[in-house]
Parts: C-alpha cells; structure tokens; sequence
C-alpha cells in the first residue's frame, strides 16, 4: 500500500504512541484478510465503511453527489444519441459521399482524441476566449454544456461507426429489396425497415458505454470542477481515504451491472428471437 | 517497393506521427533542442514563437518553471511509448494465452476463463486503472501491467471464438492423430492462424493505452515528476490554462496524432482480414 492514511489523517506534530493507537483503533493492525472478511461482512449490511477524511459514511457521501454524476452521464448519453443517430443512418444511406467521409472522420478523431484534452480545449475555446460557458461547477444548463459534449464525444464516435457499419448490412437485406419493391417509399424503409434492425446492436452497444461514461465522468467532473462521484473519488485517491474509493468503486460498478442488466432484458423485447423459453 | 502504392495515401500520412515518435523516444537528446528538466526562472511562461512574445529559443513556450515544452514533449514520448508497446504485449499475451486455453480445452476450463473475463467486463476500464495504481503506487511497472491487464480480455474472446473452430479442422486433426502433444499443436498449429487477428486487435489497442496511461498521468497517478510524460506536462498546465494555453494544446495534439494513426492503421489492417473476424471484433465492442 502506497501512503498511509493515519499519517495523513494526524497533525504534523503527533507523537509516534499515538499513531500506533490510532492504527489500532481503526484495525490496520489485524492481518490483511481479517480486514478484508470484516469490510466483506459490512458490505452485506449495506455499510461501506467510514471515510477517514470526511469523518461520515462512505455511502452517504457518495449518494449524495450520485445525482450530479447521473444527470452528466444522462446529458452526455443524450447528446451522443442525439447526434449519433440521424448521422450514422445518414451516412449508410448517403454511402461513400462527402457527408459519409465526413461522419466517418468526426467518429474517428472522436475515438481518438484524449477525453480530458477535448475538455481542456472545449475549456479554452469557449469558455476562456469566447466566454460562453462557465468554465467549471454546477449550476443551470450553461454549465451541463461542455462537460456533457467531452463526455459524450466517445460514445457517439463508437455509436455512429457500429449502426452505419449495421445500417450497411441490413439495406442490402432481402426483405429491404421487397419493401422496395413493394413501393414503400424510401424515407420507411430506411427507418422502418433497416433502420429497426440495426438498432439493436446499439442498444447492448449503449449499455456498455455506460461503464466506458463513469470512467470518463471520473475525469471530466476533474476538469470541470462538477461535483459528482468521480471528483470525490479522486480527491479521496489523494486522500488515501481508502474507503471511500472502494465504495465509490462498488457503487459505479453495481450501476454499471444494473444498466447492463436492463439492456440485456430490453434485447428480448426488441428481438424476439432472443426471447427466452420461446422457440422460434 | 510496388506494395507500397497498394497501401492508402491514407495509412501513410497518419504513419509519419507514429514515426517521428518513435524516433523522439529512442533518440531523445538529438530532438530536443533543450534539457527537458532545466529549470529557468527568468523565462516563465513564454508563449510559442508565432504568438508575440515568443521565440525561435522555445518553439512551443515554456512551462511555469521555465522548462522547455517542446524538449518536454520529446522526452514524454518515451513513458507513453514504452507503456503503450510494452502493455500491449502483456495484454496480448495473456489474452492469446487464455483465449487458446479456454477455446481449445472448452468445459470447465473454459466457464471458468469466461466467467473471469464477464466479471472484468462489467468493471469500467478508467475506474479500475485508478483504483490499482492508486493503491500500488505510480511506479512505471504498476502502470505497464494495470494497462495491460486492461486489454487482454478483448484478445482472450476474440481468440477463443477463432479456436473454438479451428480446432474441430482436419489439419489439427492430423497433428492429433500424429502424436503431437498439445503444447506443440496451440503454438506450432493453432497460433499461426490467430496471429494475424491479434496483429490488428493490438494496433487497434495501442492508441487506447496511450489514452489510458495520459489520463492516469492528468489525474497525477502516472509517471510521477520529474520525469516528464505527455499527460503529465497536461496535469501541470491544467491551472494555467486561463494564462498559458500553449502548455495544454501541444502534448494533447500530439497525443491525438499518435492515438489517431494507430486506430487508422488498425481500421485499415482489419477491412484487410476476412468479414467474420470483424463481425467477432464488432460484437467485443471494440
């Protein structure tokens, strides 16, 4: 283990007795795996432990910056559809033309550029030169801007390569060719027809871009000073107050199972051939 | 040289970054006009040369201690690229090694990998980086090795799919009915024909630790000062961003350039391999 908390915990004066006692209290002294089995058999009664910073417990602290973090995830997650998905269908349809080069590059400049460097740049640009937005906090939807948009630039990136690499597929399909031919005109078949079936793959593709947003929500809220779960879990890393950033860890990670979880069960709503207990 | 008309004007251009790079680290002093840990009071915060203020002496500015960004750039990219090519091995490594365990032995061995990777997947990548460095230390081998551990999953899946077919072809057949033990059948057999899938799954990969390390440097969990590292001269310049924009700018474009030509390599060396190793990389999440 790198650092130790008590040190950090004890003004610089404290004697080395009282060091070795407030180790004691907190039970560093008992093998590792006592430690462990006792935070396992807190965790079934819901408990995190303490943090050793803030002096509460770890789960309160981190419900109570839970809502700050949802709300930049959902905007950044809103912001990725919402752009993503008019512009992946455009550019199957529109297939090897100058708006086709021009989403596809967007997706890979998007996939390749640094999260916490696109916000910095976003910071500077609009905040510092054109005075926008707030450069950093929380507060009216001014301030939900530019954090949501460095979020949500990776997902959207990974959203419109995978449905245009989808929409591609299934155009060239046969019942695309009988809809056709059945003189449906082109603007349903390509929502209804095509563009139905090559959600799907972007619905599970969402869900694991949840984990990939509580990652970056982790730097984002460093960058733009939002209070949420990332920007308490880093400043408890250089706390060393552990508990919290285990909790913290936990909490993101069982939010991620859930959301996962859900998709998996919409899947059967969406495709009933995934139904399960249903022959085809 | 005729196959190189073959390749798009493309992959060329974006392979000039990843070279200069790669000659920045292996032959730092000669690139970097100054010493990239020299501090100078009497020169802080000077801006690039095209801006007022700036000059030919520092070419992209300098940091609030007077040190050389650009001379700091060069240096960084020996972190970035050691991290990203040596993880990348680790990873694939691991990967390829489970993937050819759990594709080719399949039952328990295999529930078991898979079970391991499902519960690794359910995990954010960024979260679990920050979590282990910050708890063993931002030292260059803990950052190489949780880097790695991050990646092998993608090759462990993407390897056993290949597997779990190649094994049931006639040839490996034939290496089973001649005698051959199974350590000389998944490396001299079955590995050959996985190779070139983990070739493009690693380039693709590469740009991904590159991003992944700078980020634990911004967060500060890198390698720590005052070695200087791509994401690390970010950290410092992210206070003065009101006043010295030059600090930020620079490393993350290098940081882009570099990370944009491996994706673009790699996207060009998997349209090269046939649609069903696509299709397993597209269904991974790649």
């Amino acid at each position: 283990m790198s650092g130790d908390p008590v040190v950090l915990l004890l003004p610089q004066d404290t004697t080395k007795e009282e060091i070795a006692a407030l180790r004691q209290a907190m039970g560093f002294n008992d093998p590792q795996y006592i430690q462990y089995l006792r935070f396992l058999g807190k965790l079934t009664k819901g408990d995190l432990g303490h943090s050793f910073h803030y002096r509460q417990p770890a789960l309160k602290l981190l419900l109570e910056r839970m809502p700050a973090t949802l709300q930049l995830t959902f905007a950044a997650m809103t912001f990725a559809i919402l752009i993503a998905i008019p512009l992946g269908i455009l550019s199957a349809v529109k297939y090897a033309t100058g708006l086709d080069t021009f989403s596809l590059g967007l997706a890979t400049i998007g996939q390749s550029i640094p999260l916490f460097w696109l916000g910095l740049m976003l910071m500077l640009v609009f905040s510092v030169f054109l005075r926008w937005f707030p450069t950093s906090g929380r507060g009216g939807w001014e301030h939900l801007i530019l954090p949501a948009v460095t979020l949500g630039s990776y997902p959207m990136a990974a959203i419109v390569r995978l449905l245009r690499a989808n929409m591609l597929t299934v155009l060239r399909m046969d019942y695309v060719t009988a809809a056709r031919a059945k003189g449906v005109g082109e603007f349903w078949i390509v929502m209804k027809h095509a563009f139905k079936n090559a959600a799907i793959p972007v619905v599970t593709l969402i869900g694991l871009q949840v984990g990939v947003l509580f990652g970056g929500a982790v730097v984002t809220e460093v960058i733009f000073s939002w209070p949420g779960i990332g920007r308490l879990m880093v400043l408890a890393i250089y706390n060393r107050d552990f508990p919290l950033v285990q909790g913290g860890v936990i909490l993101l990670a069982f939010v991620f199972v859930t959301v996962n979880l859900t998709v998996d069960l919409l899947y059967g709503y969406l495709d009933p051939r995934v139904r399960v207990g249903r022959s085809v | 040289m005729s196959f190189l008309r073959k390749i798009p004007l493309k992959v060329i251009l974006v392979s000039i970054p990843i070279g200069l790079s790669i000659l920045c680290a292996l032959f730092s002093p000669l690139f970097s006009p100054h010493d990239p840990l020299q501090t100078d009071l009497g020169k802080r915060l000077i801006p690039p040369v095209f801006q007022k203020g700036g000059s030919w002496k520092n070419v992209l500015g300098t940091d609030p201690i007077g040190r050389d960004i650009l001379s700091r750039i060069v240096y960084g990219s020996r972190v970035s690229l050691t991290v990203g090519l040596v993880a990348t091995f680790l990873g694939s490594l691991i990967g390829a090694t489970l993937g050819l365990i759990s594709g080719y032995f399949r039952r328990k061995t295999d529930s078991i990998i898979t079970k391991v990777m499902d519960i690794q997947l359910s995990f954010p990548t960024v979260l679990f980086a920050i979590f282990v460095v910050a708890i063993t230390g931002p030292k260059l081998q803990n950052i190489i090795l949780v880097c790695g551990i991050t990646s092998w999953v993608t090759y462990a899946r993407v390897v056993r799919g290949q597997v779990l077919s190649i094994r049931e072809k006639e040839f490996i057949e034939a290496a089973r009915g001649i005698g051959c033990s199974i350590g000389r059948i998944l490396t001299r057999h079955v590995f050959p024909n996985i190779f070139s899938t983990m070739v493009v799954i690693a380039t693709l990969d590469i740009g991904r630790i590159i991003v992944l390390e700078s980020t634990l440097s911004f967060l500060g969990l890198g390698v720590q000062p005052p070695t200087p590292s791509w994401g690390g001269i970010l950290f410092d310049g992210k206070i003065y961003i009101t006043q010295a924009w030059w600090i930020t700018a620079f490393p993350g474009i290098v940081i882009m350039m570099v990370v944009l030509g491996f994706n673009i390599i790699g996207d060009y060396l998997s349209d090269l391999m046939d649609p069903y190793t696509k299709q397993l990389m597209e269904a991974v999440g790649k």
